[in-house]
């Protein structure tokens, strides 16, 4: 085998696997893209160093957010001041707060539990302790 | 080095000197001597991580601003310099050129690292080593962060004055006998993260001046309040950052293609290839910045365009890889 053959191979091979890891994500984030119609608004705003939650129903919950079992949320997240990033880490969502903007998540909880809530933006004194809870209750 | 130690020669001959030799030795050890100090502040960091709660760090705002100039210093008061050094001495010497090509402004460069260290170090600002706005614009406590803003201003002026030395010095010094597809592959690194670094500063230095001026008031490029974007302070940074990491990584690469092949007395497996591969990570460098902004709102648009670019990216960064085959070749042949 030349040298030429053993390189083509090489290239061959890593293009095969960046073309396989590619499509896929590529397919998941048309998933994550997609939001559910029945979905529920959250409203997320973010600001130092706290999170407030808006129902679609209008109430208010501050470092704390109380959902159901089974059913769609999409979440409207911004931000009052400065960068932050809406992070629930069991949930793999994170998207950032950035003031001007809303940005969009959405996730449909399937299984009862609390949950912390974390902001993954520095954002300044006391970035590491801007924390919320996530509680799921079971749907009846 | 070992010519220093043999034959000692008063510090103020090399301090003074443009001679492209001691410019590197003052390259290396001052990027060294800072490789310690960010290296401190990291042993700081991690030890006050050691468990949870407060540990040695009294208040937050004092992690935040040990972190960001470990960061910083790691960065520009490293990685950069450290480059520099060994392009500085090895580079003339590879295109066999008698020094730099602009030896005054070589040393002029290199001045100004310990005149922007000193900015970064005394203002030890807490914006974090991206700075993204609009906390630097409207939280930051000031006069860290000016001295920060400022401090990086000199740091990214002095690696683009070098770089335009060692573009010219191989360009147009190199000896009309070598040519440019011979020329060993270290050079070749240090001509590729050149070429980068005057395309990719220019971005960041017209973001910190933006960001200075949003700091002063008179005017809101990243302040919301005032119609600014922030996202348009990532993407400037970004433009800039994505690229700078090749700017990191290649002359390190440039190294092991140089020192492999030497101590495994095998010769390089494909010298064409790795070129080839430094070209690439260049040109393509400067389209995948938008992967570091995936979690910031990023339409799904562009999520697919960066993502592809940023797959080209990871095949051209492969291709670096056959400096591994010359090594298993050196196994497989004994």
């Amino acid at each position: 085998m030349g040298h030429d053959t053993a390189e083509w191979v090489y290239v061959g091979v890593i293009c095969g696997i960046l073309a396989w890891v590619g499509v896929d994500s590529w397919y998941i984030e048309k998933l994550v893209d997609d939001v559910p119609k029945d979905a529920e608004v959250i409203k997320v705003t973010a600001q130092q160093w706290f999170w407030t939650f808006e129902h679609q129903d209008g109430t208010k919950e501050v470092g704390q957010l109380h959902l159901k079992k089974g059913q769609p949320y999409k979440f409207e997240i911004t931000s009052k001041d400065v960068n932050h990033a809406f992070n629930m880490p069991d949930w793999v969502i994170m998207q950032d707060a950035v003031p001007g903007r809303i940005n969009k998540a959405w996730f449909v909880p399937d299984q009862v539990g609390e949950f912390p809530i974390q902001c993954r933006e520095y954002c300044g004194l006391l970035h590491y302790n801007m924390r919320g809870t996530l509680y799921i209750e079971d749907n009846k | 080095m070992v010519l220093e130690l043999a034959k000692p020669r008063p510090i103020w001959q090399i301090m003074f000197s443009t001679h492209h030799t001691d410019v590197a030795l003052l390259y290396t050890i001052s990027s060294l001597a800072f490789l310690f100090m960010g290296g401190v502040l990291a042993l700081t960091i991690r030890a006050e991580l050691f468990a949870p709660g407060p540990q040695i760090i009294a208040d937050s705002i004092t992690f935040n601003r040990i972190f960001t100039v470990h960061g910083t210093t790691m960065l520009f008061l490293f990685a950069i310099p450290f480059a520099s050094g060994i392009g500085n001495y090895l580079v003339p010497i590879m295109v066999r050129y008698k020094d730099m090509a602009y030896p005054k402004l070589n040393a002029i460069a290199f001045w100004m690292i310990p005149v922007g260290a000193a900015l970064v170090w005394l203002g030890f600002s807490d914006v974090s080593w991206t700075a993204y706005a609009p906390y630097s614009v409207i939280r930051a406590p000031g006069p860290a962060a000016d001295m920060w803003i400022f401090g990086l201003k000199i740091i990214g002026i002095s690696s683009v004055l070098s770089s335009i030395n060692f573009v010219v010095t191989i360009l147009k010094c190199k000896h009309p006998d070598l040519p440019l597809s011979k020329m060993p592959l270290f050079a070749w690194s240090m001509l590729t993260i050149s070429l980068m670094t005057i395309v990719a500063i220019p971005t960041f230095a017209a973001a910190l001046l933006m960001m200075l001026t949003d700091r002063l008031g008179v005017s809101g490029f990243f302040n919301p309040a005032m119609g600014g974007d922030p996202i348009a302070y990532q993407h400037l940074f970004w433009f800039t950052f994505h690229p700078e990491v090749y700017i990191f990584i290649l002359p390190a690469i440039g190294m092991m293609y140089e020192i492999i092949p030497r101590f495994s007395r095998k010769p390089l497996y494909s010298q064409s290839s790795g070129i080839f591969a430094f070209v690439m990570l260049a040109i393509i460098g400067f389209a995948s910045w938008g992967h570091h902004m995936f979690a910031t709102g990023m339409s799904f648009t562009e999520k697919t365009v960066e993502s592809l670019c940023s797959f080209l990216q990871v095949l051209a960064a492969f291709l670096i890889r056959q400096c591994h085959l010359t090594f298993s070749h050196m196994i497989l042949t004994g």
